[in-house]
């Protein structure tokens, strides 16, 4: 491991080590959506964590903020592994990791008013007094820019547009000024022209209050537009990661190649570089390359052992075992 | 009349009911709901003032037996020289009281298993949704008979407690159901996220999403719990000195009320039970019909679409009643 | 491909409205769009564009709440709501035919792949026997590249872009001039979608039919469509070839707008610009231009008067900012 990588680790602010989560399907056999995951998100940084469904990214999204327990490895944050806490400390670190949900109509309660949705977690962890309260709603409906902010707080849901109900879901997450946020696809539900402001808009954030985010998308171009560094995820496993500009320069992977290969926009010709369109095996027992069924570049030793992730330039990491 | 001036009117009508258009108001708008809530309405107040209303004490025996209605006793008496219509003025009191009083206790256990079984989920779940199997496979009246057997003699409202306390089941399956799909929203997993304990997420993010449903099954339950009680109470399974409808039932039919022709004597309880029963049905149509749109059927848009289709058959379209009217080309 | 001039779709003059409570929404207004023999044509829009309103109004599958208030839709020369109810049967599927959002609520789940393309094939042509449908079934698995064996599965046991093309093979089961497909790859992965998107392309080249795209995501379109149409709040404020729809042309400020928002995949610097504003509330659309709330170019006349459509060719605009001559000079 290089010195820079565990420099990394050091001064991290979140710190994830081999994580893996296995689910029962019955007949005594598991999958592994994540298959030791490895990464760590700096202050302020925003990681893009990108691959398809049956991926995991949206499964270490929610272990991540405990929304389920991982079933190995560790989860540092600011200090102290989270990976199994219960009870009151799983309580106390509801402060320090909030979410954004990719349904802006779902993340919202229908029966409740915009004011509503906040004063809890603003009550819970800032332990204001009663008028310091309503102060600190005005302050966070101005900072998403949800203004005017008197004709917003009383409104309920669906009153607002997809757009204006993410701005919420997002002040709801920093109520409780959390050190870094899972944002979970939250713009894909979006219209096109209003992608850009919530975009921006965490951008602000980030530089302003300096909260890491973790960006999880199947978008590779605004992982490219948000994130410092990019995360390529397949079958539970990392393909590949580096800084943004150097993983659109120099995709190393052939899974990457693909992503680019299918995004809209990049006017690709000729057909996929993919020899089959079968879904990951995210079984338990599965050997290999998880990408060795689809890979063009496939040969013997992808079938029969796992790539490790390593370097191919510097802060370039790659899971291949014929990296381009 | 044009489009266009469709247009403007329904502009103008639109700004002004934009302010009007609550749930509860469009409930109260809904003819059977109406219907059905002044039908309750009419019983409640004869509830509430049955002692000015009653003209005589219902179980004074003063007056002559077997009378029809006369003037002085608007449903005659029964056998026994009652007035049946303070019988059934009382009676009104009492069938409300059971009626809407296990109806609500139904409720409140049916929401409390239901819904703590549904979001808790796991072992809780398991526990739970097996008692709730075994008081939905028990048969209610039977269940009823045994126990009341073994009590002896109750009032209208041990009664009311016993029916509550058998018949929520039904309604926890349903509340259990809902608990659980809006368990999976977004905006649970968010509450949960910010610290909120099951206890209040349960009790202010659950259950206020599920009002239709609750409002639903306290109709419901206490139109099965009048049903419940009135026949505990023909069967004879009450204590026979209550002034209930169903006693009432029972007495006629104890003294053969229908052989002798006395009809004023168990049309009255049997049509009053009829009756709000309805009242309960209606009420719980209305509420089906506010909370999904698209069982809502308006006067207006009718009104509307019928004045388009003739703007369009005018202009050569097609045909207002949608039969063969092929223009093809040659316009 | 090469397209012939034989037009297959006139859309003239339409508007569409929904009745509704508060009053008419004006779904779509005056639109005029034409798709030739063997053309894609692509319709973008976003919520409140009225762009899925138009594909079903095509189809003649609007909402019992939904009319068409001006204007005509002819297929083939057909108006297609000039036919009968047992007309359009024959009509639909034959003559056009459309490929719905989502794979798996068009599959019937308790129904095999086989047994719903004979089906549909023979809901729409009674006079051809189960034989022959069961031999389309199979030509039609074939074009799509699913092996024949998938005949007999069953929906979820195919994978999501399996289904799609299930779908797509349903549609051109009788070998429609027109196929409308409403988002067709929205619900699908990155990777699939683009494979999905070759597919369509490849059997249309093969086929020959004439497809109207309908999607939010103008880069999936301008790929795959010859020319774009571009709706917002009903109407289509611009149409133009796809080979003109980058920055260094002039467009309709929407059009620009969609343009600036997507962000492009490059190592470089990345910038985008959503559009300001918030979509526009059909039921409530400000005075003039419906887009001059959110139009950084927006001038006085913009919010008083609505912008008349000019047409130079292959394009046509909706705006104040654009003299006539210089749309036509853009051919």
């Amino acid at each position: 491991m290089s010195d820079a990588l565990a420099t990394a680790q050091a001064t991290a602010l979140v710190d994830v080590r081999d994580l893996v989560v296995r689910f029962p399907i019955g007949r005594g056999r598991f999958i592994r959506p994540v298959d030791h995951v490895s990464f760590s998100l700096q202050p302020g940084e925003v990681l893009s964590l990108v691959g398809e469904s049956g991926s995991g990214k949206s499964t270490i999204g929610k272990a991540l903020v405990r929304m389920i327990e991982p079933s190995e490895g560790e989860i540092w944050v600011a200090g102290r592994d989270v990976a199994h806490i219960r009870g009151r400390e799983l309580k106390a670190y509801r402060k320090d990791a909030q979410m954004v949900f990719q349904d802006p109509f779902g993340s919202l309660n229908p029966t409740r008013t915009i004011e509503q949705h906040l004063v809890f977690p603003v009550r819970k962890y800032r332990r204001e007094g009663q008028g310091r309260v309503s102060d600190l709603i005005d302050e966070l409906l101005a900072k998403v820019g949800l203004t005017p902010v008197s004709e917003t707080r009383r409104k309920y849901p669906h009153e607002l547009s997809g757009g204006q109900r993410q701005r919420v879901a997002i002040a709801r997450a920093l109520a409780v000024n959390p050190k870094f946020i899972v944002a979970d696809e939250p713009i894909s539900m979006l219209d096109v022209s209003i992608r850009a402001g919530i975009l921006k808009l965490m951008n602000e954030l980030r530089e302003e209050m300096n909260i890491a985010f973790l960006y999880i998308t199947h978008d590779l171009a605004s992982a490219r537009y948000i994130g410092n560094r990019i995360m390529v995820l397949y079958g539970g496993k990392v393909m590949e990661t580096a800084p943004s500009p150097e993983l659109i320069r120099r995709p190393a992977h052939p899974y990457t190649r693909l992503l680019f290969a299918a995004t809209p926009g990049t006017r690709h010709q000729g057909p996929l570089p993919e020899t089959s369109n079968r879904p990951p095996n995210l079984l338990e027992d599965r050997v290999g390359c998880p990408f060795a069924d689809r890979c063009p570049l496939v040969s013997d030793v992808c079938r029969s052992q796992e790539p490790p992730l390593a370097e191919v330039a510097p802060g370039h990491y790659a899971a291949c075992h014929h990296p381009g | 009349m044009t489009v266009a001036a469709i247009d403007v009117a329904d502009q103008r009508a639109k700004r002004a009911s934009r302010r009007r258009n609550s749930a509860l108001r469009q409930f109260f708008r809904n003819p059977k709901a109406l219907a059905g809530v002044v039908l309750f309405g009419m019983f409640l107040v004869v509830a509430i003032f049955a002692p000015a209303i009653a003209p005589y004490n219902p179980t004074s025996t003063a007056f002559g037996m077997l009378q029809p209605p006369s003037h002085e006793h608007w449903f005659g008496t029964t056998s026994l020289g009652q007035d049946v219509f303070s019988q059934f003025i009382w009676g009104t009191r009492t069938t409300l009281i059971v009626g809407v009083g296990a109806g609500l206790l139904s409720t409140v256990i049916a929401i409390l298993i239901g819904v703590t079984a549904g979001y808790v989920g796991g072992v809780v779940d398991s526990i739970l949704n097996a008692l709730c199997n075994i008081f939905l496979v028990m048969p209610g009246l039977a269940l009823l008979i045994i126990i009341e057997s073994y009590v002896h003699n109750t009032t209208p409202y041990m009664n009311g407690l016993i029916i509550a306390l058998t018949g929520w089941a039904w309604g926890a399956r349903v509340m259990r159901s809902m608990a659980m799909t809006i368990a999976s929203r977004d905006y649970i997993a968010a509450a949960r996220l910010s610290g909120m304990s099951t206890f209040r997420i349960i009790l202010f993010e659950i259950v206020p999403n599920m009002t239709s449903v609750i409002a639903s099954n306290v109709m419901y339950a206490c139109l099965a719990a009048v049903l419940a009680e009135s026949g505990l109470a023909y069967l004879g399974f009450e204590n026979v000195a209550s002034t209930s409808w169903g006693t009432m039932l029972y007495w006629a039919t104890q003294n053969s009320a229908l052989m002798s022709g006395a009809w004023w004597w168990f049309v009255p309880p049997g049509l009053g039970i009829a009756l709000l029963g309805t009242s309960f049905a209606l009420m719980n149509f209305g509420i089906d019909q506010v909370t999904n749109p698209r069982l809502r059927t308006s006067r207006r848009r009718r009104q509307v679409e019928k004045l388009l289709r003739e703007l369009r058959a005018q202009n050569g379209e097609v045909k207002a009643d949608g039969r063969d009217a092929r223009t093809g080309a040659s316009d | 491909m090469a397209e012939t001039r034989e037009p297959v779709l006139q859309i003239e003059d339409l508007s569409v409205a929904y009745v509704t409570n508060t009053g008419l929404v004006h779904a779509v207004s005056d639109v005029n769009l034409t798709v030739h023999r063997g053309e894609i044509v692509g319709l973008v829009g976003e919520s409140g564009s009225g762009k899925s309103t138009m594909a079903y109004t095509i189809m003649r599958l609007l909402r019992a709440d939904a009319v068409v208030t001006k204007g005509r839709v002819r297929v083939l020369g057909q108006d297609v709501y000039a036919l009968s109810e047992k007309e359009l049967r024959a009509f639909r599927w034959s003559k056009m035919s459309m490929v719905f959002q989502s794979a798996m609520s068009a599959l019937n789940p308790v129904m095999t792949v086989e047994t719903q393309i004979v089906d549909t094939i023979l809901a729409h042509r009674r006079d051809l026997s189960r034989q022959a449908a069961r031999e389309r079934a199979k030509e039609l698995l074939d074009l799509v590249r699913i092996d024949r064996k998938h005949l007999q599965s069953y929906p979820h046991e195919l994978s999501g872009g399996m289904r799609q093309r299930v779908v797509i093979a349903i549609a051109i089961a009788l070998n429609p001039a027109l196929v409308i497909m409403d988002e067709p790859t929205t619900a699908l992965d990155v990777v699939v979608q683009r494979s999905i998107l070759d597919e369509i392309r490849r059997i249309q080249e093969q086929v020959g039919f004439a497809i109207l795209f309908v999607s939010h995501d103008f880069s999936l379109v301008a790929e795959l469509a010859s020319r774009v149409a571009i709706m917002y709040a009903g109407r289509i404020v611009e149409l133009t070839p796809s080979h003109l729809l980058n920055l260094s042309e002039r467009h309709h400020p929407y059009t620009e707008g969609l343009l600036k928002a997507i962000p492009q995949l490059t190592a470089d610097e990345v910038t985008i610009q959503g559009i300001g504003g918030y979509p526009p509330d059909l039921q409530d659309l400000p005075p003039g231009c419906a887009f001059h709330p959110r139009c950084p170019y927006a001038v006085d006349v913009c919010r008083r008067v609505r912008p008349a459509q000019v047409r130079g060719g292959e394009k046509v605009l909706e705006c104040h900012l654009f003299h006539e001559a210089e749309v036509k000079a853009h051919v």
